[in-house]
C-alpha cells in the first residue's frame, strides 16, 4: 500500500524565495525580510547541471547547519534540496554553485521553508 | 566550346554538392538540444529509465520508494527555473544503503535524481537531480559528497550500466578498486577520495572529481 505524502509544503509553512545571477563562486544568500529563520528545508535550482550545486543554512555565528544526509552540495546536478536536521538554531538560507566550464552567468533560484515538504 | 561546357558542368556539380553538405550540417545541428550540457553528440540520448538497469526493473515500488519518488517530484515542481520537460519522474528504486543512509535512484524521460534518507525512514529525504543524457552516459554522473555523523567522507554516484567497478584515488596518493552495484558506487572513508575513474562496456574511460573546484 502506498504512503500518502504531501507534494507541497504544508499551508502553515513560512517560505522565502530569492534568486541571483552567478558567474563564478560567490554566495547567494537570502536577504529577503527577516534574515534568520527556523528553516528546515533549503532548495537550490539552476537552469543547467553544474559541477556542484549547494543549499544550506548558516547560523548567525557562521556555523553551517547539518543536513540529514551529511551533504550540502550535489555533483553534476541542477537541483539540490537539503533537509536540515532541526529548525534550531535559526539560520540564513544560502545557495551557491561552482563550475568553471561555464563562461556565462547562470540564474540560481532558491527557496527556504520552515515546515517540511513531502518526505523532508 | 566543349571545355566551356565541361567547366559549367563541374561548377554546377560543386554548387550541388555544397548545397547537400549545408543541408546535412543544418539537419545535424538542428537535432541537438541547445541545453544538452556536456552531452556527447555521438552517444545515444537514452532516458534514465532505459539507461539504468536498476530503474528498468518491473517490480512494484515499496512505500519508501513511493516516498522518494514523491519527494523528488516535489523538489522539481518547486524549482522555478526548471524547464517543464525535466520535471517528469516515473520510476524509483532503492539502490543501496551506506552507513545508515538509504540511497534511491529516481528517473524520468529527461532527469535522473538521487534521493537520500535515514535508513528505513520515509522522511528526512534530500534530493539531487541531473539531466539525461549526460547523467546516464557517464559524462556527468549524478552524485554527492559529504560527511557521516562521525566525520568521515561520504561519496555516492549513480553510474551507467556495464560498469562493475571504479578506481578510487585517495588524497594520500593510494588507489583502491571498489564494486558498483545496481548502478551505485558508495563509500565512506577516513581518507578523502579525490577522483573516481572507470571504464565502461565500450572501453571508454570516465572520471569524476569529488573535490571542490
Amino acid at each position: 500500500m502506498a504512503v500518502a505524502v504531501m507534494a507541497t509544503p504544508s499551508a502553515d509553512a513560512y517560505v522565502h524565495s530569492w534568486s541571483c545571477y552567478r558567474y563564478s563562486t560567490n554566495d547567494c544568500s537570502d536577504t529577503t525580510g527577516t534574515t534568520y529563520n527556523p528553516w528546515l528545508e533549503v532548495l537550490a535550482t539552476s537552469g543547467y547541471s553544474v559541477y556542484h550545486i549547494c543549499a544550506e543554512g548558516v547560523t548567525a555565528a557562521g556555523n553551517q547547519r547539518s543536513t540529514i544526509d551529511g551533504v550540502i552540495c550535489n555533483v553534476n546536478t541542477f537541483v539540490r534540496d537539503s533537509c536540515l536536521i532541526s529548525t534550531s538554531p535559526d539560520s540564513q538560507g544560502k545557495v551557491h554553485w561552482t563550475d568553471s566550464s561555464y563562461g556565462f552567468t547562470i540564474q540560481l533560484q532558491a527557496n527556504a521553508y520552515t515546515a517540511p515538504s513531502s518526505a523532508c | 566550346m566543349t571545355h566551356k561546357k565541361t567547366y559549367l558542368g563541374a561548377g554546377a556539380l560543386v554548387i550541388l554538392l555544397g548545397a547537400v553538405v549545408i543541408v546535412l550540417i543544418a539537419g545535424t545541428s538542428g537535432d541537438r538540444a541547445p541545453d544538452a550540457v556536456g552531452a556527447d553528440a555521438g552517444s545515444p540520448a537514452l532516458a534514465p529509465t532505459a539507461a539504468l538497469e536498476s530503474l528498468r526493473s518491473a517490480e512494484p515500488r515499496s512505500d519508501a520508494e513511493d516516498a522518494a519518488l514523491t519527494r523528488a517530484r516535489g523538489s522539481l515542481a518547486r524549482g522555478g527555473s526548471i524547464p517543464v520537460e525535466y520535471r517528469e519522474l516515473t520510476a524509483a528504486r532503492l539502490v543501496g544503503t551506506s552507513e545508515g543512509l538509504d540511497l534511491y535512484a529516481v528517473g524520468g524521460p529527461r532527469s535522473l535524481c538521487v534521493v537520500t534518507a535515514p535508513h528505513g525512514s520515509l522522511r528526512g529525504m534530500s534530493v539531487g537531480c541531473g539531466r539525461s543524457p549526460e547523467a546516464t552516459d557517464g559524462s556527468r554522473p549524478v552524485g554527492g559528497v559529504g560527511k557521516t555523523p562521525d566525520g568521515r567522507q561520504r561519496v555516492y554516484f549513480l553510474l551507467p550500466d556495464g560498469i562493475d567497478a571504479v578506481s578510487a584515488r585517495y588524497a594520500d596518493g593510494t588507489a583502491r578498486e571498489l564494486p558498483v552495484t545496481d548502478n551505485l558506487i558508495s563509500l565512506t572513508s577516513e581518507e578523502p577520495v579525490d577522483t573516481l575513474t572507470w571504464t565502461d562496456a565500450d572501453g571508454h574511460r570516465g572520471e569524476v572529481s569529488t573535490r571542490p573546484e
